[in-house]
């Protein structure tokens, strides 16, 4: 028992506090950054709207890239049944292209009322769940990886004790 | 057929477009595609039915079908593919 004790004292890891702000400028640095990524955060889940001729150019690319329309008849102000002939099926498909393209899901009440591209435009510019293009996306995304990740390997460091600022 | 009443056209959209909504939830783009293009057809196919019964047989056909997509779309999740399709890889857009 004596023995079983001393061993367990001798294996005990010493553990001592680490002080949490390593200096004033260090924290005032950190805090700035911490700042930055909730202000990043809450940016990204409330959405943000869209530009409005950047809706609709890509609205109009949306519709003339489906099969059944004829693009040379694509106009900001077309109406889908009466200017470019389609039926209330093709409307439909055409809003379940847009939420593809957009990236977000248009309640069957609201894409009902969906008719015209302005209509659609309108309805979109004003959804702030519709999403950029993704090569926007990902150019807008990667830095901010990278920023998180080098504020993170920081905070560990100064975390760490390792920092001399 | 226990409903005798047609459906309406709000009811039959609908219906179309939770099928269209099931069908992008498959995982496999060979899957995916081809219960879109079930879609599409069949309801452009009876499009122009006009018998009251035989409307509502429809309607009450597709809406089993859609139960059959839906409960397929979670078993098809489950045995999803390791590797994409090469449909599924998009080639850059402005290229």
């Amino acid at each position: 028992m004596a023995a079983r004790g001393l061993l367990l004292k001798h294996l005990r890891v010493q553990v001592q506090a680490v002080p949490q702000n390593p200096s004033s400028t260090g924290s005032l640095l950190l805090s700035s950054f911490h700042a930055l990524r909730r202000r990043f955060f809450s940016e990204e889940v409330r959405g943000s709207f869209l530009d409005k001729s950047e809706v609709t150019d890509r609205v109009i690319s949306v519709v003339k890239n489906f099969q059944k329309v004829d693009p040379a008849k694509v106009t900001p102000i077309a109406h889908f049944q009466n200017d470019l002939g389609l039926d209330s099926l093709d409307a439909v498909e055409l809003v379940m292209a847009l939420e593809e393209e957009f990236r977000f899901e248009i309640p069957d009440n609201e894409a009902d009322k969906i008719s015209s591209i302005s209509l659609a435009v309108d309805f979109i510019a004003s959804h702030p769940q519709a999403k950029r293009e993704h090569s926007v996306v990902i150019g807008l995304t990667l830095p901010w990886l990278m920023l998180r990740k080098w504020t993170d390997d920081g905070v560990q460091y100064l975390r760490r004790g390792g920092a001399t600022l | 057929m226990a409903s005798a009443s047609a459906p309406t056209r709000s009811e039959v959209l609908s219906l179309f477009r939770s099928l269209l909504r099931t069908a992008r939830e498959f995982s496999d783009y060979n899957i995916r595609e081809y219960a879109k293009r079930r879609t599409v057809d069949a309801f452009r196919d009876k499009r122009s039915l006009s018998d009251l019964s035989a409307v509502s047989a429809a309607f009450s056909d597709g809406k089993s079908q859609l139960e059959v997509a839906r409960r397929q779309a979670i078993v098809y999740q489950l045995y999803s593919p390791k590797v994409k399709s090469v449909m599924d890889v998009k080639p850059p857009r402005h290229a």
